[in-house]
């Protein structure tokens, strides 16, 4: 599974530095970095504004995640089997139908085409995934160590940034990494929300996907791929430096 | 002076234990005894107030005159140890030391306070190792002294012997209950050892 992948965005790559690349030839029959060249503007604006939306959401989930799972321990209260299908009915029903209910709230608001209705809509599927991929780890942490954080005399604010945070640095981090694959990926929110006024990698490729030139296509296919694999990358490797002298955490 | 009157500990309804007395005075130890499962460790998690919602409880805890049944867990200046030391593991020795000082202490203070602390438990120059690199008995020692440098005002053990080795185990307890007496800390022992509870030297109340 992994090798394909990793295959076909080597086949992107491939495209997307190629001038000539006949059947059945296995490489290209001639190199070149005028597809990147000629593109490099609107590369750099659908770049930023891809990891603009991503990094924005992200945090956002990851704050309102952390006060979800933090409250339920504080006042000792687990969350309720419906409140947890509101919280991934975004993932499973249509979105196409579902957008379009939220677009018609945007448009009664008069926020379609913001940049906050925006990020809204790719908090709505990224805070999900977060939700899903912190929340074991958050409730598996050994409760003894807050507790003795707190009876050395720890405020909970305290105990949550000096000891949990820190102690869930690495699921904090991959939570984090899975949530901004989710955002660069979102076609239709993007879309829809933004009123085709943002572009990311993911718009763009999908617009020139129906197109023919495959040298485009393999360099935003390439970007779009590439973005949350160094996210993903630097999710395990940021904890692998933090704590290359703690025995126990790596 | 510590004193618990009247505490009772219920889970689901089913009475652990009911209307415990007892008075624990400055330097003085006292042990609980009991087979494991009889609540005495949820007896000091309920001190502390880091008991689950799983139980309920009833009864009055005071020290020093103060009623502490409605404080949250980190104003109760209550010190514990565990069986298991719980060093931080992301924090380094001194680090996890600087962690229990109270906020009021100053920078320059706290760093001589823990070079000190250090030293008094044979750790000098260890400020920067990582916790899993201690021995057993190392662990043991920074955890009580981190568990001192915060000031608590009683001190709570929870079995913290019983995971040591014997020869270990001896000179540990008289370490912890040496520092009792000098800090005048009411103490309360829990534990099922009976050499524990002869060594600690004063009342045994059997649950």
């Amino acid at each position: 599974m992994l090798g394909t992948a990793f295959l076909s965005v080597l086949g992107l790559a491939f495209w997307s530095l190629s001038l000539r690349w006949p059947y059945p030839y296995v490489l290209p029959q001639r190199w070149t970095s005028r597809n990147w060249e000629r593109h490099w503007t609107s590369i750099q604006e659908t770049s930023f504004t891809t990891l603009e939306l991503g990094v924005i959401a992200v945090l956002i989930a990851l704050i309102l995640v952390v006060g979800c799972l933090e409250n339920e321990q504080w006042r000792r209260v687990s969350f309720s089997f419906r409140s947890q299908w509101l919280l991934y009915l975004p993932l499973l029903i249509p979105q196409a139908t579902f957008l379009l209910g939220i677009q018609i709230l945007a448009v009664r608001l008069e926020m379609d085409g913001t940049f906050l209705l925006l990020v809204w809509s790719h908090l709505l599927f990224v805070l999900p995934y977060i939700f899903l991929t912190l929340a074991d780890p958050w409730r598996n942490l050994d409760t003894r160590f807050p507790q003795i954080g707190q009876c050395l005399g720890a405020s909970p604010l305290r105990v949550l940034f000096r000891i949990k945070l820190p102690l869930l640095l690495k699921p904090l981090l991959v939570a984090a990494a899975v949530g901004f694959a989710v955002s660069v990926s979102q076609y239709l929110p993007t879309l829809f929300a933004g009123g085709g006024r943002f572009a990311t990698l993911t718009t763009e490729a999908v617009s020139y996907a129906a197109g023919a030139d495959r040298r485009v296509i393999g360099v935003y296919g390439f970007l779009q791929a590439l973005f949350p694999w160094i996210a993903l990358l630097l999710a395990l490797a940021i904890p692998r430096w933090r704590f290359r002298n703690r025995a126990t955490l790596l | 002076m510590l004193k618990l009157e009247n505490i009772s500990l219920k889970i689901d309804g089913n009475p652990l234990f009911s209307k415990l007395n007892l008075e624990v005075n400055a330097g003085q130890v006292k042990t609980v005894m009991g087979p494991s499962g009889c609540g005495k460790s949820s007896l000091l998690a309920h001190l502390c107030g880091t008991l689950p919602s799983v139980f309920q409880t009833s009864g009055k805890i005071i020290l020093h005159e103060k009623t502490l049944d409605d404080l949250p867990p980190h104003e109760r200046k209550l010190g514990i140890l565990f069986q298991d030391d719980l060093l931080f593991p992301h924090l380094s020795v001194g680090e996890n030391l600087a962690f229990a000082l109270p906020a009021k202490i100053r920078r320059h203070e706290r760093h001589d306070k823990i070079e000190q602390a250090l030293e008094e438990i044979e750790l000098s120059g260890m400020h920067e190792r990582d916790p899993a690199s201690l021995s057993g008995g190392q662990r043991a020692r920074v955890a009580l002294m981190r568990t001192l440098l915060a000031q608590p005002v009683a001190l709570l053990l929870d079995e913290p012997f019983s995971k040591l080795d014997q020869e270990l185990r001896g000179r540990f307890r008289k370490l912890v209950f040496a520092h009792a007496v000098k800090n005048r800390l009411p103490t309360l022992l829990v534990t099922h050892d009976h050499a524990d509870a002869q060594a600690a030297g004063g009342d045994i109340i059997a649950l």
